[in-house]
């Protein structure tokens, strides 16, 4: 029956440890800026393999990966900017709490909604456990 | 290279410089540390935190019929997620803790699980039958010193001095008899709506104001039209200029409100209003918006409470 047998779960991480983890940015990532200031992200796009050689098959450039822009708004381009692979999810929700004068509820919301959509996307990834810095 | 950080802020000094604040939620008033904020809200009940941990839970509910301690005391203790809650120790009131009026039945209780423990009082007021559960959760450090003095602040029913809702960082106080039935507080955006037989108020407050402001043309009109606050009857007018704000009044339309103003034989009331500002202080937009409101002045003294923390 061990074939069978499913992998369990690893526990999922309480509050404090989530604030603790690290964002970390993808380096395949291109950041530019846009005339207004804000920040537009290209990021390759994860694709199943089945469908990523079908793709590659039709598309016209086939060497280039396929990829995707993001444009952030000025919240997004704050909190992007903050992510240097040094600070904690706790230290950039202060950061952006003290530059936006938002409540720091609020902040923690935001942020954390704003990091878990990059990370599906595969933009940043998360470093657990970190020592990063503090603020 | 030196990473710039910015000091740590001094969490027990709010920013009018008092180190406590006001909070009001349910019908209940405390006077909490100004470090203390508020965590989650539902209907009857609170979850402050300090520095992202729990720090105060409070559930409360009107009791309906005879009041059974033992039975109202398992009720708001219940615990719908944990499974294995630690055993409620009931004790003596704590020395240092402040005595309550003689109209109020007070059971102390604590508990310690594994890495936290926790205790409260079950207060019940024989006046306005209102039972409320207040809990401080204890994580060995310097947190419970502040119960004494906030359980000193408890109200169960208004002064009239305080304000009706007093949470995350705004605050208003209403009149008699209006109840909150709706509440919703997102990142960016909170809306609570309060109902006094056919009156009702709404109040919106959205952060941060410049990027919101920004995003409408640096118009308050334009906050209000984006976010459906009003009816089409009035969409396109101008709104008469207040303090820091803007104000639009409009008859209401119901046969209801014509026949109010014929019996009593006087001008029917302003019927709807709505006032929006621009705290650029706290960098935020507040909006008050009443409906089949009774006076005038009860609108203009809503407006006058609502504001931030």
């Amino acid at each position: 029956m061990g074939l069978f047998r499913k992998t369990p779960a690893p526990p999922p991480l309480s509050r404090a440890e989530a604030l603790a983890c690290i964002p970390v940015r993808n380096h395949a990532i291109q950041a530019s800026q846009t005339p207004e200031g804000m920040v537009r992200l290209r990021y390759p796009l994860i694709l199943k393999p089945w469908i990523a050689e079908l793709a590659q098959r039709f598309r016209s450039a086939p060497d280039t990966p396929p990829s995707r822009q993001l444009e952030l708004d000025e919240l997004g381009s704050l909190t992007w900017g903050l992510i240097d692979g040094r600070r904690t999810v706790r230290a950039i929700v202060r950061q952006f709490c003290r530059q936006t004068q938002v409540h720091p509820k609020e902040a923690e919301a935001a942020v954390t909604r704003f990091l878990r959509e990059l990370g599906r996307r595969g933009i940043i990834g998360m470093a657990i456990g970190g020592h990063g810095k503090a603020d | 290279m030196q990473n710039l950080c910015f000091p740590e802020p001094d969490l027990t000094l709010t920013s009018h410089g008092h180190d406590t604040k006001p909070f009001a939620w349910a019908g209940i008033e405390l006077t909490i540390p100004a470090a203390w904020e508020t965590g989650h809200l539902g209907d009857g009940y609170a979850l402050l935190e300090h520095r992202y941990r729990p720090v105060l839970e409070m559930k409360t509910a009107t009791i309906r019929g005879r009041f059974n301690f033992q039975r109202h005391f398992k009720a708001l203790t219940r615990s719908g997620r944990t499974r294995s809650a630690p055993p409620l120790r009931l004790t003596p009131l704590p020395p240092g803790w402040p005595a309550f009026s003689a109209r109020m039945d007070v059971q102390p209780f604590a508990w310690q699980g594994d890495h936290v423990g926790g205790r409260g009082l079950l207060l019940y007021c024989r006046d306005c039958r209102k039972a409320t559960l207040i809990q401080f959760y204890d994580h060995g450090d310097h947190r419970l010193a502040a119960i004494p003095d906030v359980l000193a602040s408890f109200k169960d029913h208004t002064s009239g001095s305080g304000p009706t809702v007093a949470v995350y960082d705004i605050q208003a106080t209403l009149p008699d008899r209006f109840a909150l039935t709706r509440f919703q507080f997102d990142a960016g955006r909170f809306e609570l709506v309060f109902t006094r037989s056919r009156e009702g108020v709404t109040l919106w407050r959205w952060s941060p104001a410049d990027v919101i402001l920004d995003r409408c043309g640096n118009t308050l009109s334009h906050v209000a039209r984006n976010n459906g606050l009003l009816p089409p009857a009035v969409i396109d007018q101008n709104g008469r200029p207040v303090e820091g704000g803007l104000e639009w009044q409009w008859p209401a339309r119901g046969y209801r409100h014509r026949l109010r103003g014929f019996f009593a034989h006087r001008a029917p009331p302003p019927g709807h209003a709505l006032r929006i500002w621009h705290r650029s202080d706290s960098n935020r937009i507040l909006a008050v918006r009443g409906e089949a409101i009774d006076t005038f002045d009860t609108f203009e003294g809503i407006c006058t409470s609502y504001g931030a923390i």
